[in-house]
């Protein structure tokens, strides 16, 4: 198991470089000159070539990926335009807010989707069935930004249940500074009051990001569900007399859950993918909303470090949905 | 003595894309306490659903019971509630299944499996530790080498003999009074399957339950059980004595499967394949469904329904053939 | 969404099935009957009804959208601040945005615009994953592996973001945004194609095929491709609606589409500003996006459910 773990790892550390590789690429095929950018618009022509020469502009595209990624290595990500901080600053200050949107989200729809999908089966083509079947459809097809702007409009603004954006209040004294997370962090200090409205904060935009991944993970359990619910040890389980509740709950569930834990694994880069449209949405200051300033004033450095990132936090993620395949199944644990 | 099992004029069919496929055709069958039955026929002949039907194991729909009532001990069982069905499933009658590995769930534990279903056929009356000991015990009586360790196995860890006995443990834990054994040692390796059989027969001597033995291979039947029933194509077309049945075949195509055994004192003979493919039972024929490949078929037999005629003391035919040859029995 | 998974597949069932079929040779006649019977699997279900309903009316509206629309004028910017920001009525079903635009004549030409895109990304997608795959899965090992690790490192970040990463490069733009996602959708393509690829090699009538000497190309095209159709065709109609939706969320955060162009995402971007008192001016590009996706999502579904029944997402 340990083994699988580190080799997973290293093979991790390697895709990010072929990731950097790529996004490396794309930056230095666009048109316009990077030196130019980061110097500004008023800056002269030796200017220019100073700053060139400073950043290693002028060398081979190659040599300045290694330094690039030696760079990375250190900690240093370079400078962001936009922000005239920091990248690595930058993104200890960001990321807490997006892992802490991108989890509650995430438990939202585990938490619901499982359970509906299953609820989906069992009542196959019934009432229930016909409007579990409905949201996951629906769920696939609604553009996330708009869904936030909808829930804002009719819970935040007409209905005042919730607030508008942002991460806490205005007002509201923020936490002492320990993991980054609001909610974590005022749980850690005691302060419930805070923990309450920072949470609070959070509801509407992983409402929006959940919704996606929900109607995904409600479709594919209920069709585990409904096959796993015809096969013969299923039949057996029923021939005992083992009663529909533990058979459905336990017996046919165990073994349909390890499809489905493929697709929360998928579903999670759609989060990731759809946190820079609803922290744009809320004004959640977390790396999306880092990510899209930086991509709108072409502020590359920035735009690098949250697809490492990200991609980082794919790549883990999916790592731990297979040991959980691994902890579920006992054929795959038999062969790590 | 009324019959523990007793199957009457029960029809079923499928409703698909193509039409409703007949597959259980107005089929009668009696079984008494304690007897065994082999159910024999090729595959597709309706076995399998037939005893499954009978007992609630076949969704309806896409199934639909068309007619007829199934007895148990003398009482309807086709109208029962699913949870009334499923009580006597887990009680009275047990099933044992062809392939083990479908039929034991990947991701328990051997142990897991065994003790749920010992609460479920004793209706939670026992504690998880007096479970346990039942399954244990039950273990042991189908020889399962080692089982504590196989108590804490999961079901790939074991191999398909040990899988087997498992099931049978699990289906007879509950000391049912019928055991259906849908071909159980059909995915087996040979020589598992002789130990199979006997464990089979060992166990249904041991503890006096009634058995119904489905298979392909008239073989297994003659030597587990004491009276056979033909099935072909959703009909039973003989049934009889297991004496009889090899002695004093009736129906042709009894006489067609026996022709297709080989016989171990005369293997040289070569075996003999009954020619043409099962009628389509979309638009089954009105007359008799084997007509079409019967040597001995007149043109009588396509007219009308073929009734089912005693012809001995518990030997019944459906063949033309043997209409004159009625006796009461 | 498997709308038709029904216990009907029942095991006892598909054995038989199974049977005729190995028997049956494939005639004329059994391939209209199985016309037929995917015609009638499509056709009980409502929602791939509804979805093949929905598309077939966006691509009519895609077709002749901008000569039926009240004020053609404004799809493209036109500015009667006279009538702006006025609500649904009689006139301006949809209402008017900022500058006075008709926003129901701007949605519906939008339709053109989306159905543009969408086919681009997809077509792009297709054209460059799918002779990948064939490659991965015909190839020697180093070829396999040099496209399957790319296509790995491809999937390994999330699409939209790798997306953002390529328009910030390139620069903002209804172009550059198409451009970034057809980059960033080829991926899935080679996937399925060279697993399929894979699959299928290893079948007995392939390998009949090549042991009487027919050429890979032969077997590509006779034997690959054809099996290889349904899964694609299913995959393109639910990316369709998946690169609809990327392409408005880049519209949305400014990055695709620039206003007034009239794609929806853009509308959105603009009409936020005007919630919640203007709240038709994100609505109703809202829905529309919302509805597109979901035809397209359903017919994908009954697609699937009609080439493919045993293929789950």
């Amino acid at each position: 198991m340990g083994q699988l773990i580190l080799r997973r790892l290293v093979f991790m550390v390697f895709m990010l470089i072929g990731l950097m590789a790529i996004v490396f690429a794309i930056s230095n095929i666009a048109p316009g000159d990077p030196a130019r950018l980061a110097a500004g618009p008023d800056a002269t022509n030796e200017m220019v070539e100073q700053i060139r020469v400073e950043r290693g502009l002028d060398k081979p595209l190659v040599s300045r990926f290694v330094v690039y990624l030696t760079n990375l290595a250190t900690g240093d990500f370079g400078t962001s335009l936009h922000t005239k901080r920091a990248v690595f600053d930058d993104l200890a200050r960001y990321f807490p807010a997006t892992l802490e949107l991108v989890v509650l989200s995430i438990s939202f729809a585990v938490l619901l989707g499982v359970p509906l999908g299953m609820l989906g089966a069992v009542f196959q083509n019934k009432v229930p069935d016909q409007t579990i079947r409905f949201i996951a459809v629906s769920g696939v097809a609604l553009p996330m930004f708009w869904l936030g702007l909808m829930l804002q409009w009719y819970l935040s603004l007409e209905w005042d249940l919730f607030p508008l954006g942002g991460r806490l209040g205005i007002m509201t004294p923020r936490p002492e500074n320990i993991t980054g997370m609001y909610t974590v962090d005022a749980l850690i200090q005691g302060d419930f009051r805070a923990f309450r409205e920072a949470f609070w904060h959070l509801v509407l935009p992983s409402l929006a990001l959940s919704l996606p991944a929900l109607a995904s993970i409600i479709r594919v359990n209920r069709a585990e569900m409904l096959e796993t619910l015809n096969k013969d040890y299923i039949l057996n389980a029923q021939a005992q007399g083992i009663g529909p509740f533990r058979v459905v709950s336990a017996y046919a569930l165990k073994n349909a859950i390890l499809p489905t834990l493929a697709i929360i694994g998928l579903r999670f880069g759609w989060m990731l993918g759809g946190t820079v449209l609803v922290e744009s949405v809320f004004d959640f200051p977390g790396v999306g909303l880092y990510a899209t300033k930086a991509a709108v004033n072409s502020d590359f450095d920035p735009i690098v470090a949250v697809t490492l990132v990200l991609g980082a936090s794919f790549m883990l993620v999916n790592l731990i949905i297979d040991l959980a395949y691994a902890l579920l199944d006992p054929r795959v644990r038999s062969q790590i | 003595m009324t019959p523990l099992l007793s199957i009457q004029d029960l029809a079923l069919e499928f409703n698909t894309f193509d039409g409703s496929y007949k597959a259980i055709d107005h089929v009668n069958l009696d079984l008494m306490p304690g007897e065994t039955i082999g159910l024999v026929g090729e595959t597709g002949c309706g076995k399998s659903v037939l005893t499954r039907a009978a007992f609630g194991l076949v969704p309806t729909p896409p199934a639909n019971i068309t007619s007829g009532s199934v007895k148990f001990e003398g009482r309807e069982i086709l109208n029962l509630s699913p949870a009334e069905q499923r009580a006597m499933r887990g009680r009275d009658v047990a099933m044992i299944f062809q392939d083990p590995m479908t039929f034991i769930n990947p991701v328990f534990k051997v142990g897991t499996q065994l003790v749920d279903a010992v609460r479920a056929q004793r209706r939670g009356q026992v504690s998880k530790t007096e479970a346990r000991d039942i399954a244990l015990a039950m273990l042991d009586k189908v020889h399962l080498p080692n089982p504590v360790r196989q108590f804490e196995s999961y079901p790939h860890q074991l191999s398909g003999g040990m899988r087997q006995r498992v099931l049978i443990a699990m289906a007879l834990m509950a000391e049912p009074k019928l055991l259906i054994a849908d071909e159980p040692t059909t995915a087996l390796d040979v020589t598992i399957q002789a130990q199979i059989l006997d464990l089979i027969a060992e166990l249904v001597e041991d503890m006096g339950i009634s058995l119904i033995m489905i298979s392909h291979d008239l073989g297994v039947v003659a030597q587990n059980c004491g009276r056979v029933a033909v099935m072909y194509s959703g009909q039973i077309v003989e049934d009889a004595p297991v004496k009889q049945i090899f002695d004093a075949p009736c129906h042709p195509y009894t006489k067609g499967l026996l022709g297709a055994v080989p016989h171990p004192l005369h293997a040289s003979e070569g075996l003999k394949e009954i020619p043409g493919t099962l009628p389509n039972l979309y638009r089954p024929p009105t007359g008799c469904r084997f007509a079409d490949r019967c040597t001995h078929a007149t043109a009588a037999c396509s007219v009308k329904r073929v009734e089912q005629i005693t012809v001995a003391d518990d030997h019944r035919v459906t063949c033309t053939l043997f209409a004159d040859q009625h006796v009461d029995a | 969404m498997s709308l038709e998974t029904s216990s009907k597949n029942n095991g006892l069932m598909d054995k038989r099935s199974n049977r005729i079929s190995v028997l049956a040779p494939v005639s004329e006649v059994d391939r209209f009957r199985e016309y037929r019977r995917m015609w009638a699997t499509f056709r009980k279900s409502y929602s791939s009804m509804a979805g093949l309903f929905i598309v077939a009316t966006f691509l009519i509206l895609a077709a002749v959208g901008p000569s039926i629309v009240p004020f053609p004028e404004d799809a493209l910017g036109s500015i009667h601040l006279e009538r702006k920001l006025q609500p649904p009525d009689a006139t301006h079903w949809f209402g008017t945005d900022e500058v006075g635009m008709d926003i129901y004549s701007r949605v519906v030409v939008g339709a053109r615009t989306t159905l543009w895109i969408g086919v681009t990304i997809t077509g792009i997608a297709i054209l460059i994953g799918v002779p990948l795959g064939l490659l991965a899965g015909f190839g020697n090992i180093w070829v396999r592996e040099s496209i399957m690790r790319v296509t790995d490192v491809f999937l390994s970040i999330p699409g939209l973001i790798l997306a953002i990463a390529i328009v910030g490069a390139l620069g903002p733009g209804i172009l550059n945004a198409m451009i970034a996602l057809s980059l960033v959708w080829w991926p899935g393509y080679v996937r399925l194609v060279q697993s399929k690829v894979l699959s299928i090699r290893n079948e007995t009538y392939v390998e009949a095929a090549r042991s009487i000497g027919a050429s890979d190309f032969r077997i590509i095209f006779l034997h690959i491709l054809p099996n290889c159709m349904s899964p694609i065709v299913v995959k393109a109609s639910m990316d369709m609606g998946m690169a609809i939706l990327g392409a408005a969320s880049l519209g949305f955060l400014g990055l695709g589409a620039q206003p007034p162009y009239p794609e929806w995402g853009a509308m959105i971007s603009i009409g936020k500003n005007y919630l919640p008192d203007w709240w038709w001016y994100t609505l109703f590009p809202g829905l529309a996006i919302y509805f597109t996706v979901l035809g397209f999502n359903l017919l994908g579904d009954g697609l699937r459910d009609m080439l493919d029944p045993k293929q789950r997402s």
